[in-house]
């Protein structure tokens, strides 16, 4: 099968996102499948490039648009459609909805390959879906809308109706970690990892670190990535005289695991989040969460048996949470056991692998089409 | 149709716009809506910017597509009129900025010769600022390259 994968974000930039597409690109093509790859240009990366075998070319889809060069509008275009035409794919999977989705709408005309939309944005209902938006177009043009989640999936029906007979929920796998050994508790360490950004809320982790110091002394906290609210986070850790919270910067995506098997509980405050790849990864960690209840999350952290939900935005019930769990240590270890063999069932890289194979073959064959299309 | 001899200029303030390939793509920089236009409606695009009166754009348009002149200028009416609504050009003023008009049915050589007729269309896209604030890429920030045994060098 001939893959042409289009995405703006890919390896070798941390995140979600851009560390599934690598899993998905260089997982297929382990087994067997002609992959390629298009990704946005940017952040002083070559414009061809290679993953493990795999060609990549990053064309300036966001100079075209977020800088409005239209000259770099042509050029990514046109390449666009010059690769559609020399690979010629089977199938085209697009892992982002954002920048390249508007080149590839504009450049259908240079492949009749069926084309797979990935859908992961978590905000989705408010959206404008009319004919003349990029999102209308694609949930109404794609062959197959896979979503990350069932929430994000539920969200693109109630927008457009049609996309339930041709869409499905792939939750996203990743390569098993060694067993870790049973969570500690002695001392309590905390632990949230992902990008510092507003919308992880991880100022109520802070707001919870404060409110847990007077019965749990020895409880540390440390955040693992970068961002735009490090400053700030820093600053409150300061004022309230936290000396137990540390700023450990970006870890590697192939480490993150093991830097949680160090925690003993991993905290996701997040205001909102389509799949919640830390979740997922806590839980092969075998690791408890205590996680905001938002869009998705509910997939990933099983209420009681693998974590704690709590009401998003609410920094007391997050504190109760943890201080339940690493109060705990008997409850702690059962919950890590129950998130590991919890990701095993649901969250294996293979399979999320098979799965997609078999939303290709289907396609390719024209199954889904011509059943969506009844 | 809006009067054969009225001229338009594209609203230079607020408006790019580049032909490649027998396509052009347009940006509104205030609404940051992208519209694309290709076979005729590029034709049309490129020959309002360049200053031709609208007779002469809908008589080329007849000529490069071996059709009717009053088709022509009956599919030409709609489109211009939803170049104005959406605020991409304007009345030319007499002593505008604009090259001589020329009847000339040449088309462009930038535009390829593609001569199966469609009436003009704009298509636009309105929603790629919404669409990014959903769940912004952060590419400003400061990330490391993720690089592990296995994988190949940059190129």
């Amino acid at each position: 099968m001939r893959v042409l994968f289009v995405t703006d974000l890919f390896w070798p930039l941390i995140g979600g996102i851009e560390v599934w597409a690598a899993r998905v690109v260089t997982g297929l093509a382990a087994r067997g499948h002609d992959m390629r790859v298009v990704a946005s240009r940017g952040d002083g990366l070559p414009e061809k490039d290679t993953l493990q075998g795999v060609e990549i070319d990053r064309l300036p889809f966001r100079d075209a648009i977020e800088e409005r060069r239209l000259d770099r509008f042509g050029e990514a275009l046109g390449e666009l459609r010059r690769i559609k035409g020399e690979f010629s794919p089977d199938v085209i999977h697009l892992g982002t909805l954002g920048w390249s989705t508007m080149f590839h709408l504009l450049s259908r005309d240079a492949s009749p390959a069926p084309w797979v939309l990935t859908l992961t944005q978590q905000r989705l209902a408010s959206q404008n879906v009319a004919g003349d938006t990029v999102l209308g177009r694609a949930l109404d043009s794609a062959d197959w809308v896979s979503s990350v989640s069932r929430a994000v999936l539920d969200q693109a029906i109630e927008l457009l109706p049609g996309v339930a007979g041709r869409s499905s929920v792939d939750y996203w796998g990743m390569p098993a970690p060694p067993e870790a050994r049973p969570v500690s508790c002695d001392p309590p360490r905390l632990l949230c990892v992902g990008r510092l950004v507003p919308a992880k809320g991880f100022d109520l982790a802070i707001e919870a670190l404060l409110a847990l110091t007077s019965r749990h002394p020895e409880i540390t906290l440390s955040f693992a990535g970068d961002g735009p609210e490090r400053e700030r986070l820093e600053t409150m850790a300061r004022a309230n005289g936290l000396d137990s919270i540390a700023f450990e910067g970006w870890i590697r995506p192939d480490r993150v695991c093991s830097r949680m098997a160090e925690a003993t509980v991993v905290v996701l405050p997040s205001h909102q989040e389509g799949l919640p790849v830390v979740a997922i990864e806590a839980a092969w960690s075998g690791r408890p969460v205590v996680a905001s209840d938002v869009s998705g999350m509910a997939e990933v952290v099983s209420h009681g048996e693998t974590g704690l939900l709590v009401p998003a935005g609410d920094g007391d019930a997050l504190a109760r949470a943890i201080d339940e769990i690493v109060s705990d240590r008997e409850l702690a270890r059962r919950m890590g056991v129950a998130g590991r063999r919890h990701a095993t069932e649901r969250f294996s890289l293979e399979s999320m692998m098979s799965a997609y194979e078999c939303l290709y073959e289907r396609l390719v064959s024209g199954v889904e089409r011509s059943s969506a299309g009844q | 149709m809006h009067g054969p001899d009225e001229r338009y200029a594209v609203r230079g303030d607020e408006v790019a716009a580049k032909s490649f390939d027998g396509e052009v793509v347009v940006v509104h920089l205030g609404t940051c809506t992208y519209y694309s236009a290709s076979g005729s409606g590029a034709d049309a695009w490129t020959w309002i910017e360049e200053g031709r009166k609208l007779g002469d754009v809908a008589a080329a348009i007849a000529e490069r597509y071996d059709i009717d002149a009053d088709r022509a200028r009956r599919d030409l009416t709609p489109f211009v009129a939803r170049l104005l609504e959406e605020g991409l050009i304007a009345p030319a003023n007499d002593d505008g900025p604009l090259v001589s008009s020329s009847p000339s049915a040449s088309p462009s050589p930038s535009i390829a010769a593609d001569t199966d007729y469609s009436p003009p269309e704009l298509h636009a896209y309105r929603d790629m600022a919404d669409l990014l604030a959903l769940d912004p890429p952060l590419p400003e920030l400061d990330r490391p390259a993720w690089r592990v045994a296995g994988d190949d060098e940059q190129g």
